[in-house]
Protein backbone atom coordinates (compact mmCIF):
# COMPACT_ATOMS: atom_id res chain seq x y z
CA UNK A 1 0.00 0.00 0.00
CA UNK A 2 1.28 3.43 -0.85
CA UNK A 3 0.16 6.98 -0.28
CA UNK A 4 -2.22 7.02 -3.26
CA UNK A 5 -3.80 3.70 -2.27
CA UNK A 6 -4.37 5.00 1.25
CA UNK A 7 -5.91 8.16 -0.18
CA UNK A 8 -8.16 6.21 -2.52
CA UNK A 9 -9.27 3.91 0.34
CA UNK A 10 -10.13 6.99 2.41
CA UNK A 11 -11.99 8.44 -0.58
CA UNK A 12 -14.02 5.21 -0.86
CA UNK A 13 -14.89 5.47 2.83
CA UNK A 14 -15.89 9.12 2.48
CA UNK A 15 -17.97 8.31 -0.59
CA UNK A 16 -19.83 5.57 1.34
CA UNK A 17 -20.51 7.99 4.21
CA UNK A 18 -21.80 10.65 1.80
CA UNK A 19 -24.13 8.17 0.12
CA UNK A 20 -25.27 7.04 3.53
CA UNK A 21 -26.00 10.63 4.59
CA UNK A 22 -28.08 11.15 1.44
CA UNK A 23 -29.99 7.92 2.10
CA UNK A 24 -30.60 8.99 5.70
CA UNK A 25 -32.22 12.30 4.77
CA UNK A 26 -35.68 12.28 6.34
CA UNK A 27 -38.83 13.61 4.64
CA UNK A 28 -40.52 16.66 6.28
CA UNK A 29 -43.29 14.52 7.81
CA UNK A 30 -40.69 12.57 9.80
CA UNK A 31 -39.39 15.76 11.45
CA UNK A 32 -43.00 16.87 12.04
CA UNK A 33 -43.88 13.54 13.63
CA UNK A 34 -40.95 13.77 16.02
CA UNK A 35 -42.03 17.31 16.95
CA UNK A 36 -45.61 16.15 17.56
CA UNK A 37 -44.46 13.33 19.84
CA UNK A 38 -42.32 15.72 21.85
CA UNK A 39 -45.05 18.37 21.97
CA UNK A 40 -47.65 15.75 22.91
CA UNK A 41 -45.55 14.64 25.84
CA UNK A 42 -45.06 18.22 27.06
CA UNK A 43 -48.76 19.10 26.65
CA UNK A 44 -50.10 15.84 28.16
CA UNK A 45 -50.41 17.15 31.79
CA UNK A 46 -53.03 19.62 30.50
CA UNK A 47 -55.52 16.77 30.09
CA UNK A 48 -57.47 14.55 32.46
CA UNK A 49 -56.04 11.20 33.45
CA UNK A 50 -57.62 8.99 30.70
CA UNK A 51 -56.62 11.33 27.88
CA UNK A 52 -53.19 11.89 29.43
CA UNK A 53 -52.59 8.14 29.61
CA UNK A 54 -53.88 7.76 26.05
CA UNK A 55 -51.34 10.33 24.82
CA UNK A 56 -48.47 8.69 26.71
CA UNK A 57 -49.41 5.21 25.44
CA UNK A 58 -49.69 6.56 21.89
CA UNK A 59 -46.19 8.09 22.20
CA UNK A 60 -44.81 4.86 23.64
CA UNK A 61 -46.23 2.75 20.81
CA UNK A 62 -45.19 5.26 18.16
CA UNK A 63 -41.49 4.83 18.89
CA UNK A 64 -41.14 1.23 17.59
CA UNK A 65 -43.35 2.18 14.61
CA UNK A 66 -41.02 5.07 13.75
CA UNK A 67 -37.96 2.82 14.10
CA UNK A 68 -39.60 0.22 11.85
CA UNK A 69 -40.60 2.88 9.31
CA UNK A 70 -37.04 4.30 9.26
CA UNK A 71 -35.59 0.83 8.70
CA UNK A 72 -38.00 0.14 5.85
CA UNK A 73 -37.54 3.54 4.19
CA UNK A 74 -33.75 3.88 4.51
CA UNK A 75 -32.56 0.28 4.85
CA UNK A 76 -30.87 1.20 8.13
CA UNK A 77 -31.49 2.70 11.53
CA UNK A 78 -29.29 5.42 12.94
CA UNK A 79 -29.47 5.85 16.69
CA UNK A 80 -30.07 9.48 17.65
CA UNK A 81 -27.59 9.12 20.50
CA UNK A 82 -24.79 7.82 18.27
CA UNK A 83 -21.28 9.07 18.99
CA UNK A 84 -20.32 12.37 17.48
CA UNK A 85 -21.59 15.93 17.41
CA UNK A 86 -25.16 14.71 16.88
CA UNK A 87 -25.15 13.40 20.46
CA UNK A 88 -24.83 16.98 21.73
CA UNK A 89 -27.90 17.93 19.66
CA UNK A 90 -29.86 14.86 20.84
CA UNK A 91 -29.04 15.44 24.51
CA UNK A 92 -29.83 19.15 24.09
CA UNK A 93 -33.27 18.41 22.60
CA UNK A 94 -33.99 15.91 25.38
CA UNK A 95 -32.88 18.33 28.11
CA UNK A 96 -35.05 21.18 26.77
CA UNK A 97 -38.11 18.96 26.21
CA UNK A 98 -37.81 17.37 29.65
CA UNK A 99 -37.50 20.82 31.23
CA UNK A 100 -40.67 21.91 29.44
CA UNK A 101 -42.40 18.71 30.57
CA UNK A 102 -41.35 19.31 34.19
CA UNK A 103 -42.72 22.88 34.07
CA UNK A 104 -45.88 21.56 32.43
CA UNK A 105 -46.39 18.95 35.18
CA UNK A 106 -45.73 21.53 37.88
CA UNK A 107 -48.19 24.07 36.41
CA UNK A 108 -50.93 21.50 35.78
CA UNK A 109 -50.75 19.52 39.02
CA UNK A 110 -49.72 22.15 41.55
CA UNK A 111 -51.47 25.23 40.17
CA UNK A 112 -54.25 23.55 38.15
CA UNK A 113 -53.17 25.65 35.19
CA UNK A 114 -54.12 23.80 32.01
CA UNK A 115 -53.24 26.56 29.56
CA UNK A 116 -49.50 26.77 30.20
CA UNK A 117 -48.92 23.05 29.37
CA UNK A 118 -50.73 23.56 26.05
CA UNK A 119 -48.59 26.60 25.23
CA UNK A 120 -45.46 24.71 26.27
CA UNK A 121 -46.67 21.78 24.14
CA UNK A 122 -46.71 24.02 21.07
CA UNK A 123 -43.18 25.16 21.97
CA UNK A 124 -42.28 21.47 22.38
CA UNK A 125 -43.50 20.71 18.84
CA UNK A 126 -41.46 23.57 17.38
CA UNK A 127 -38.34 22.67 19.36
CA UNK A 128 -38.75 19.02 18.32
CA UNK A 129 -39.04 19.89 14.61
CA UNK A 130 -36.14 22.36 14.67
CA UNK A 131 -34.05 19.93 16.75
CA UNK A 132 -34.73 17.07 14.34
CA UNK A 133 -33.76 19.24 11.35
CA UNK A 134 -30.64 20.40 13.17
CA UNK A 135 -29.69 16.82 14.08
CA UNK A 136 -29.95 15.80 10.44
CA UNK A 137 -27.92 18.80 9.30
CA UNK A 138 -25.13 18.03 11.79
CA UNK A 139 -25.14 14.36 10.75
CA UNK A 140 -24.95 15.15 7.03
CA UNK A 141 -22.10 17.60 7.66
CA UNK A 142 -20.28 15.03 9.80
CA UNK A 143 -20.55 12.50 6.97
CA UNK A 144 -18.98 15.04 4.63
CA UNK A 145 -22.03 15.32 2.37
CA UNK B 1 10.26 -4.08 7.95
CA UNK B 2 7.43 -3.42 10.37
CA UNK B 3 3.81 -3.57 9.23
CA UNK B 4 1.97 -0.36 10.13
CA UNK B 5 0.14 -0.97 13.36
CA UNK B 6 -3.60 -1.17 12.78
CA UNK B 7 -3.46 -2.18 9.11
CA UNK B 8 -6.16 -4.79 8.60
CA UNK B 9 -6.06 -7.06 5.56
CA UNK B 10 -9.72 -8.06 6.11
CA UNK B 11 -10.83 -4.42 5.84
CA UNK B 12 -8.43 -3.54 3.04
CA UNK B 13 -10.73 -4.20 0.01
CA UNK B 14 -12.58 -0.90 -0.65
CA UNK B 15 -16.04 -2.51 -0.60
CA UNK B 16 -15.41 -4.00 2.85
CA UNK B 17 -14.11 -0.68 4.11
CA UNK B 18 -17.26 0.99 2.76
CA UNK B 19 -19.51 -1.61 4.41
CA UNK B 20 -17.70 -1.09 7.72
CA UNK B 21 -17.93 2.71 7.30
CA UNK B 22 -21.72 2.49 6.95
CA UNK B 23 -22.11 0.03 9.82
CA UNK B 24 -19.91 2.20 12.05
CA UNK B 25 -22.57 4.92 11.80
CA UNK B 26 -25.80 2.90 11.64
CA UNK B 27 -27.01 0.42 14.21
CA UNK B 28 -27.86 -2.00 11.42
CA UNK B 29 -27.96 -1.83 7.64
CA UNK B 30 -29.82 -3.89 5.08
CA UNK B 31 -28.13 -5.85 2.30
CA UNK B 32 -29.76 -3.77 -0.49
CA UNK B 33 -28.41 -0.51 0.97
CA UNK B 34 -24.89 -1.94 1.26
CA UNK B 35 -25.16 -3.16 -2.33
CA UNK B 36 -26.17 0.32 -3.53
CA UNK B 37 -23.40 2.03 -1.59
CA UNK B 38 -20.62 -0.32 -2.69
CA UNK B 39 -21.95 -0.55 -6.26
CA UNK B 40 -21.14 -4.28 -6.23
CA UNK B 41 -23.24 -7.23 -7.35
CA UNK B 42 -25.28 -9.41 -4.98
CA UNK B 43 -22.71 -12.19 -5.02
CA UNK B 44 -19.77 -9.86 -4.42
CA UNK B 45 -21.52 -8.15 -1.50
CA UNK B 46 -22.43 -11.57 -0.08
CA UNK B 47 -18.78 -12.64 -0.25
CA UNK B 48 -17.59 -9.47 1.46
CA UNK B 49 -20.21 -9.84 4.20
CA UNK B 50 -19.25 -13.48 4.70
CA UNK B 51 -15.55 -12.52 5.01
CA UNK B 52 -16.36 -9.80 7.54
CA UNK B 53 -18.61 -12.16 9.50
CA UNK B 54 -15.94 -14.87 9.48
CA UNK B 55 -13.45 -12.39 10.95
CA UNK B 56 -15.98 -11.62 13.68
CA UNK B 57 -16.33 -8.02 12.51
CA UNK B 58 -20.03 -8.15 11.73
CA UNK B 59 -23.05 -10.26 12.61
CA UNK B 60 -25.70 -11.09 10.04
CA UNK B 61 -29.36 -11.76 10.68
CA UNK B 62 -32.39 -12.45 8.54
CA UNK B 63 -35.49 -10.41 9.24
CA UNK B 64 -38.86 -10.01 7.52
CA UNK B 65 -39.67 -6.73 5.79
CA UNK B 66 -42.52 -6.12 3.36
CA UNK B 67 -43.28 -9.84 3.41
CA UNK B 68 -39.74 -10.80 2.37
CA UNK B 69 -36.76 -12.09 4.29
CA UNK B 70 -33.95 -9.55 4.20
CA UNK B 71 -30.38 -9.72 5.43
CA UNK B 72 -29.26 -7.17 8.01
CA UNK B 73 -25.66 -6.57 9.04
CA UNK B 74 -24.38 -5.11 12.29
CA UNK B 75 -20.83 -4.20 13.31
CA UNK B 76 -19.45 -6.00 16.38
CA UNK B 77 -17.26 -4.25 18.95
CA UNK B 78 -14.25 -6.13 17.49
CA UNK B 79 -15.19 -4.88 14.02
CA UNK B 80 -15.63 -1.33 15.27
CA UNK B 81 -12.19 -1.35 16.91
CA UNK B 82 -10.58 -2.87 13.80
CA UNK B 83 -12.28 -0.30 11.56
CA UNK B 84 -11.14 2.64 13.69
CA UNK B 85 -7.61 1.31 13.83
CA UNK B 86 -7.48 0.63 10.07
CA UNK B 87 -8.78 4.10 9.23
CA UNK B 88 -6.20 5.68 11.55
CA UNK B 89 -3.48 3.73 9.76
CA UNK B 90 -4.77 4.83 6.36
CA UNK B 91 -4.84 8.44 7.53
CA UNK B 92 -1.31 8.14 8.88
CA UNK B 93 -0.08 6.62 5.60
CA UNK B 94 -1.83 9.32 3.60
CA UNK B 95 -0.31 12.02 5.77
CA UNK B 96 3.19 10.57 6.10
CA UNK B 97 4.17 10.68 2.44
CA UNK B 98 5.67 14.12 2.66
CA UNK B 99 8.07 12.97 5.35
CA UNK B 100 9.15 9.94 3.26
CA UNK B 101 8.27 7.46 6.00
CA UNK B 102 6.03 5.20 3.96
CA UNK B 103 8.45 3.30 1.74
CA UNK B 104 9.31 0.57 4.22
CA UNK B 105 5.75 0.33 5.51
CA UNK B 106 4.45 0.05 1.95
CA UNK B 107 6.64 -2.98 1.23
CA UNK B 108 5.65 -4.59 4.52
CA UNK B 109 1.94 -4.05 3.88
CA UNK B 110 2.27 -5.53 0.38
CA UNK B 111 3.86 -8.64 1.91
CA UNK B 112 0.94 -8.97 4.35
CA UNK B 113 -1.58 -8.55 1.52
CA UNK B 114 0.12 -11.25 -0.57
CA UNK B 115 -0.09 -13.61 2.40
CA UNK B 116 -3.76 -12.68 2.99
Amino acid sequence: MDHSEALSALDAKRDAQMQMARAATCPPWRHGLFGLLMGGLVASPAFDFPIRMGILILILFSIPLIVSSDRKRMGMFINGYRRGKTRIVAVGILAVEMSLYAISVWRAFDDHDHVTPLVLGIAGVLIGVVGSLLWQRVFVREMGA
Amino acid sequence: MEVPKGFDSVLHPPARLQIAAVLAQAQEAEFALLKTITGASDSVVSKHLAALAEAGYIVLRKGPSDGRQRTWAKLTSTGRAAFRSHVKTLEALAAAVASGETGGQTRAVKRVRRRA
